[in-house]
């Protein structure tokens, strides 16, 4: 069971709001704070439009699956549970959901013909310094550690998280028994976890 | 466990809301997969968003958290103006008639009150004694006290025994009159210029206190300047190196810091936040650890609470691969002694 940091005595608009964890900038959401929204949104928002653009292909309705997101975070604040992610992981898979939900209901009317028009991904360069730095470090880690594997576990890792398909779909779009998909996923998973402690134990 | 994470992922909802399992150990097992999946998008490039989305997030949940607001009726002015009667109180607060000003009658004349004596319980002055009114009053001469001297009366010279004075006599006066004239214009003339001359100089002397000022103040914006420029030009170079300093232990949790190292390998610029204040008779110290060989003593430094730790410097150690920071006494140490707070994982190239 994790640890839940206590509340700051000083509010969000006294304390420097760099040096505020992520569960603690959720409880001020729930009190219906804006600024810690805001705040949440400077820190996550570059990863999760990142994510969001690599699942619906560049299209220009990832900044909607941004605002969605944050929408539902101002709303339903209360229900995120610390004991089960941490607020990045959740905010990640939330906006995983939404993107694969548009991209299979077919919501998604530009595609990456027109993904031309967007401005290319580029370093978020944050001002807190530090926070940037680990930042950094943490992007490195995950791509040092997803280029180290495999790659048919990679592609597995990528079609599920990725495109949202269930190992069967992947079985079926890659010729290859059910078993094996489960297998590969399953290593693949196990080797991210192992090189991933560090970082996970800061989520945690 | 594994299982368990993937097939929320399936399911594509929210792993964090997902049924509760009774086994403690399979939880936490399963929770490390979701952080997992939860890392997986920092491979990414991240994407700078729009400013508009940002803008229309807030405007739709401010929009929802805080109804419009009714326009708030002018504040009453804290006095009337003079020559308009104040508006009269409408019964709606919110939206209220416009009131044409009313013209008043001018204010009425007052008439200055008498002022009140000071001392209003002393009685009136006796009268003057050069009014005519006033009878005279014969102011009986005292008795001599007996062994008390009297003065003796000096005879008055009578005004017809005086001799008229002469030209000569009325052209020295005049002289005398025009010379103490001269001499007391000159000393006002020269009074008036030592003053001047004194209130120039304290005029000099404060311009010049003023200059100095503007000229320390000015020197050090140019070193804060200088010292920005080496940070931006340390931390954006495209070849500099950054070290990550993370807690050592449970000694100072909350601590982290990160070491930037330019592309000579020379400059460098230490940032770290969330250090504990300095004790008495300690302070921090940091080390550069090289490839091979004992940690290199980079300088001593204090901590205040609630501020960030910044130093730059433009030495360091040939084949330094890490850094670190311990807790030492005054005056530092040759080698680490003291507990270590931070240490450094490796360098790390910034892209």
């Amino acid at each position: 069971m994790p640890e839940t940091d206590p509340v700051p005595a000083q509010p969000p608009e006294r304390a420097n709001p760099e040096t505020l964890s992520d569960a603690v900038l959720m409880r001020y959401v729930v009190e219906r704070r804006p600024g810690a929204l805001a705040v949440l949104y400077d820190r996550h928002s570059p990863t999760l439009l990142a994510l969001a653009r690599r699942i619906l292909d560049g299209s220009s309705e990832a900044g909607d699956v941004l605002q969605e997101v944050f929408v539902h975070v101002w709303n339903h604040a209360a229900r995120y549970d610390p004991a089960r992610s941490s607020v990045s992981t959740w905010l990640v898979l939330l906006t995983r959901s939404r993107a694969i939900d548009r991209l299979r209901h077919g919501k998604v009317v530009e595609r990456a013909h027109e993904a031309s028009h967007l401005a290319n991904p580029v370093e978020h360069a944050s001002p807190e310094g530090v926070d940037a730095v680990f930042l950094r470090e943490r992007r490195e880690r995950v791509r040092r550690e997803m280029a180290n594997l495999p790659p048919e576990q990679r592609q597995v890792i990528e079609m599920a998280f990725y495109e949202g398909l269930t190992q069967s779909e992947i079985a079926a779009r890659t010729d290859l028994p059910l078993g094996t998909v489960k297998t590969r996923t399953l290593l693949a998973m196990k080797k991210l976890r192992s090189a991933l402690r560090a970082e996970i134990r800061q989520l945690l | 466990m594994i299982n368990a994470a993937v097939e929320a992922l399936e399911r594509g909802a929210d792993p964090s809301a997902a049924e509760p399992r009774g086994d403690e150990t399979a939880e936490t097992l399963a929770r490390l997969y979701i952080e997992v999946m939860g890392l997986i998008p920092y491979e990414l490039a991240p994407a700078a968003p729009d400013p508009e989305v940002k803008q229309r997030l807030f405007a739709t949940i401010t929009g929802r958290a805080r109804p419009a607001a009714a326009p708030v009726p002018a504040p009453a002015p804290a006095a009337p103006p003079p020559v308009l009667a104040p508006p009269p109180v409408t019964p709606d607060p919110v939206s209220p008639a416009p009131v044409a000003p009313v013209a008043v009658q001018p204010p009425r004349p007052f008439s200055v009150p008498a002022p009140v004596p000071v001392f209003a319980e002393v009685p009136p002055a006796p009268a003057e004694p050069s009014q005519p009114s006033q009878p005279s009053q014969i102011i009986p001469v005292p008795e001599p006290q007996p062994g008390v001297r009297r003065m003796p009366e000096r005879p008055v010279p009578l005004a017809s025994r005086r001799r008229p004075i002469g030209w000569l006599g009325a052209l020295a006066a005049a002289l005398i009159l025009a010379l103490a004239g001269l001499s007391a214009w000159l000393y006002l003339q020269q009074a008036g210029q030592r003053e001047t001359m004194a209130r120039l100089q304290r005029e000099a002397m404060e311009a010049k206190q003023r200059e100095t000022l503007a000229r320390q103040q000015a020197d050090r914006f140019k070193t804060d300047y200088m010292q920005l420029r080496t940070t931006m030009t340390l931390v954006t170079a495209p070849a500099a190196l950054v070290n990550p300093l993370r807690p050592v232990g449970r000694l100072q949790p909350d601590a982290r810091g990160a070491l930037f190292v330019a592309a000579d390998h020379q400059h460098w610029h230490l940032s770290i936040e969330g250090l504990k204040p300095s004790l008495r008779g300690k302070v921090y110290q940091l080390w550069f650890v090289p490839e091979q060989g004992p940690p290199v003593n980079g300088g001593t430094f204090l901590a205040k609470s609630d501020e960030r730790v910044e130093m730059s410097s433009e030495a360091m150690p040939a084949g330094t691969r890490s850094a670190m920071i311990t807790l030492e006494e005054a005056g530092g140490a040759r080698l680490p002694s003291g507990p270590e707070v931070l240490r450094g994982a490796g360098m790390i190239q910034v892209l």
